[in-house]
């Protein structure tokens, strides 16, 4: 590889932490592994840059790499995962950036609580935007599964933040909504 | 018509938490709206955390591999 080409592909690196970090954020449910995990990613990234197709999509790239450490390297025991308050309690205490509206800790404390396979669908197609199609390659399964699993996990999210039905949904979580929403 | 206290009671307690023509696929979107904003809003808060510094000395010493050889 030549130094122009190893120079451009720092630089596209350097620019998809934020997310890098972002996505191991959503899966580790704790910084401090969300922070090894994404180091771990940019140097494979790096170890294995003559591999990546130029022309093909790079951010889809890294975050293949970013999954895979996870779920061979860095996933918690199956206890732990089960600790669902732990998992939550931990990744609240440790977001500096949180500004404690209910409504957001409501949210992460559901989102902790979904499969990882299906927090990481949603995650991947609901937050940072890619296709059906481009999610089911990161994850290296069919496009179907990934479409059941988002809809799982909106499903599962809507039965957690107790907003499963018209009685939950009543004149208090509404004017929150509207609220949170004016606040903005 | 004067509202008894009686009757505002009454009302408050049967008021309808879903619009009565409402049909509930309509409820449903309005609620799938609500957490797809939640999920937005909580990534893109992680989105825009500052870069920890042993990134930054990562990259760093990737250049320096980089120059070594």
């Amino acid at each position: 590889v030549t130094e122009p080409a190893n120079q451009t592909f720092q630089t596209a690196l350097v620019a998809a932490i934020p997310n890098l970090r972002a996505f191991a954020i959503s899966l580790c449910g704790n910084v401090q592994t969300a922070n090894d995990l994404g180091q771990e990613t940019m140097l494979k990234a790096w170890a294995n840059r003559h591999r990546f197709e130029e022309g093909s999509n790079f951010k889809a790239w890294l975050f293949t790499i970013l999954r895979n450490s996870y779920f061979s390297d860095f996933r918690r025991g199956k206890r732990e995962v089960r600790d669902e308050d732990g998992v939550a309690a931990a990744s609240l205490s440790s977001l500096p950036e949180q500004h404690g509206h209910m409504d957001m800790i409501d949210f992460q404390h559901a989102l902790a609580q979904l499969s990882e396979d299906q927090k990481e669908a949603l995650i991947l197609v609901g937050a940072e935007g890619f296709s059906y199609e481009e999610t089911a390659e990161i994850c290296g399964c069919a496009v179907g599964t990934i479409k059941s699993r988002v809809n799982r996990a909106r499903a599962r999210l809507v039965e957690l933040m107790g907003v499963g039905s018209a009685d939950d949904f009543g004149p208090e979580r509404l004017s929150q909504a509207v609220m949170s929403k004016a606040a903005r | 018509v004067r509202l008894t206290r009686h009757r505002a009671l009454s009302l408050l307690q049967t008021a309808p938490t879903q619009a009565p023509d409402e049909p509930a696929a309509i409820l449903d979107e309005r609620i799938q709206t609500q957490i797809g904003q939640q999920l937005s809003s909580f990534y893109k808060e992680l989105v825009n955390q500052p870069i920890p510094q042993n990134f930054i000395d990562l990259l760093a010493k990737l250049d320096r591999q980089e120059d070594g050889k």
